[in-house]
């Protein structure tokens, strides 16, 4: 059935915005600046893992915990090269965004001169399973469940672990971190990462499902950015459930869309408008408050 | 324990703390009095190595620690407790302490809670659900997780209701029987006073006075200046 379809298509779609908005999320909570380069953190990992899946011939799977490690890596790197330094500077919160737009340009045309303007695709399977009326690809159930582990580990980390309890308290309160003796930068490196590797991962799950070209991650930043705001800035639960509402708001526009015979093309429009409609009626968010959990 | 030599700091271009020398032996309840913005937070956060000093020299333990980062001064035994956001607000009761004992591989909660029982029986609960006295306890609580040799504490009865600030004060008088040191700022200088056994009078960033509990009470002057005495 048709609304099996949808259901479907959204919460694909949802999978594909959660990780990658609670990368943008994780790295704001601590630093307090919209990171405008995390587009591009979002396709270097899609290309990561294409050189793994296609050029090395191996498993996607391999490719993707590439894609995540050497995200984080490079997540790493804008840090230590650039926002560091900004920091030690004491630059304010739009420098370092501007300066994020700055990193995102330089990435991206070094994807182009790497691989080329061109679509290409991954080498994988194309299985499709049948539910309820609806169709379903192997990769498509792969996204979701993949998702839907590593928010749980996510979870785990940041209630159960000393590393993500640390983070919550650097984000929390930076001087009151450092007075309890944690060494703030070594976590930052850790935010970084995970934040960082996250957005590999979505780029992953955004090429698998499409394609890869090097605008990839600019094409889906703005529902990112929609999805941190729609859940409450900084809010890891909020941009879980909002990622989820992005999904379905999306594909079930789209579909609205089309039954007006307007033209899908208008679909980033859903995002953005979601997205000043929260900002006018409900700034801090569904979860946001000033100390957003 | 501590010692402070002609210390010079500030933020950025301008000085607020200047030249300024204090010290504190083992043992010992120094508290430092002084009027609205004359730099007594400055001259904590500069010990704790929140703000770099732009001269002068501070020591630990016989150790140079000028321009040490907080977090090497935590595993060297010194404690923090800022005058505001002195705790991880939107961080469980539990979480805060365990902020607290990062440093530490098995923190000793059993004698936290013996010495602040609020704490226990709201330890799953938001720090930003407490009451302005528990949020204190827990501040205090937070940085004793260590077991601080030398606690340094910013205005730690500011805001609190005169018998919240008895308590307070019992609890710092409790710390030196376990053998650290404390180091007070306060402008509610009169409790503060009440235990401390020497003090420090700071105006605008120079020290002005010092000397032994009893000396500052009875100074004349003093009193009338900052204690609130009447007459002369
Ligand atoms: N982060 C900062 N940047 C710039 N100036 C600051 C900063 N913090 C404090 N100041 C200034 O330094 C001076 C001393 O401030 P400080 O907080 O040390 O005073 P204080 O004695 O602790 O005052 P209070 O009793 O109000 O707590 C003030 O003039 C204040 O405006
Ligand atoms: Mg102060």
């Amino acid at each position: 059935m048709f609304l099996t379809q949808l259901v479907i298509n959204s919460v694909v779609t949802g999978s594909i915005y959660v990780l990658i908005a609670i990368g943008l999320t994780i790295v704001y909570r601590v630093l307090k600046f919209a990171n405008f380069s995390h587009a591009e953190l979002i396709t270097f990992g899609a290309y990561m893992a294409y050189i793994v899946n296609v050029s090395l011939g191996m498993d996607l799977f391999y490719g993707a915990l590439a894609a995540f490690l050497l995200t984080g890596a490079l997540g790493i790197a804008t840090d230590r090269l650039v926002f560091k330094k900004l920091r030690k500077n004491g630059s304010n919160v739009i420098s370092m965004m501007i300066a994020s737009i700055g990193i995102g340009l330089v990435l991206r045309q070094s994807i182009q001169e790497k691989w080329g303007p061109n679509q290409v695709w991954y080498d994988i399977e194309t299985r499709t399973f049948e539910i309820f009326g609806g169709s379903i690809t192997e990769m498509q159930v792969y996204i979701i469940l993949i998702s839907i582990a590593l928010i749980l580990i996510l979870h785990f980390m940041f209630t159960r672990t000393k590393l993500g309890k640390a983070m919550r308290g650097v984000s929390d309160n930076p001087q009151l971190a450092m007075a309890s003796g944690i060494d703030t930068e070594k976590i930052l490196l850790w935010v970084w990462f995970i934040g960082g590797g996250l957005a590999g991962i979505g780029g992953v799950f955004r090429g698998a499902d499409t394609r890869l070209v090097p605008l990839l991650g600019w094409e889906i930043i703005l529902s990112a950015f929609a999805v941190v705001i729609l859940g409450g800035i900084g809010s890891f639960y909020g941009a879980i459930i909002a990622a989820y509402i992005l999904g379905f708001a999306e594909n079930f526009g789209v579909s609205i869309l089309s039954d007006l015979s307007i033209s899908t093309g208008y679909r980033p429009a859903i995002a953005f408008m979601i997205l000043i409609i929260v900002l006018i009626v409900r700034p801090s968010g569904i979860m946001g408050k000033k100390e957003a959990a | 324990m501590l010692s402070v030599e002609n210390v010079v700091s500030g933020y950025g271009e301008t000085t607020v703390v200047n030249d300024v020398s204090i010290n504190v032996a083992p043992g010992e309840i120094v508290v430092i009095i002084g009027p609205n913005g004359c730099g007594k937070s400055t001259l904590l956060k500069t010990i704790f190595g929140l703000v770099r000093p732009g001269s002068g020299k501070i020591a630990f333990n016989g150790e140079d620690i000028t321009g040490a980062k907080p977090f090497e001064l935590v595993r060297k035994g010194m404690g923090f407790v800022p005058q505001t956001e002195n705790v991880f607000a939107s961080l469980s009761v539990m979480e805060n302490l365990e902020m607290g004992g990062y440093t530490i591989r098995a923190p000793d909660l059993e004698e936290i809670f013996r010495m602040f029982p609020v704490l226990e029986e709201k330890k799953k609960e938001r720090a930003s659900s407490l009451s302005g006295g528990e949020r204190q306890m827990l501040a205090m609580a937070r940085a004793l997780m260590t077991r601080p040799k030398l606690l340094l504490l910013d205005e730690p009865s500011a805001g609190l209701a005169p018998k919240m600030v008895e308590v307070v004060m019992e609890k710092i008088k409790e710390l030196r029987e376990g053998d650290s040191s404390v180091l007070i700022i306060e402008q509610n200088a009169k409790s503060a006073l009440s235990i401390a056994d020497r003090g420090y009078i700071m105006v605008m960033g120079k020290k002005v006075f010092e000397g032994k509990t009893h000396e500052i009470l009875d100074h004349k002057e003093i009193g009338r200046l900052y204690l609130g005495k009447r007459g002369g």
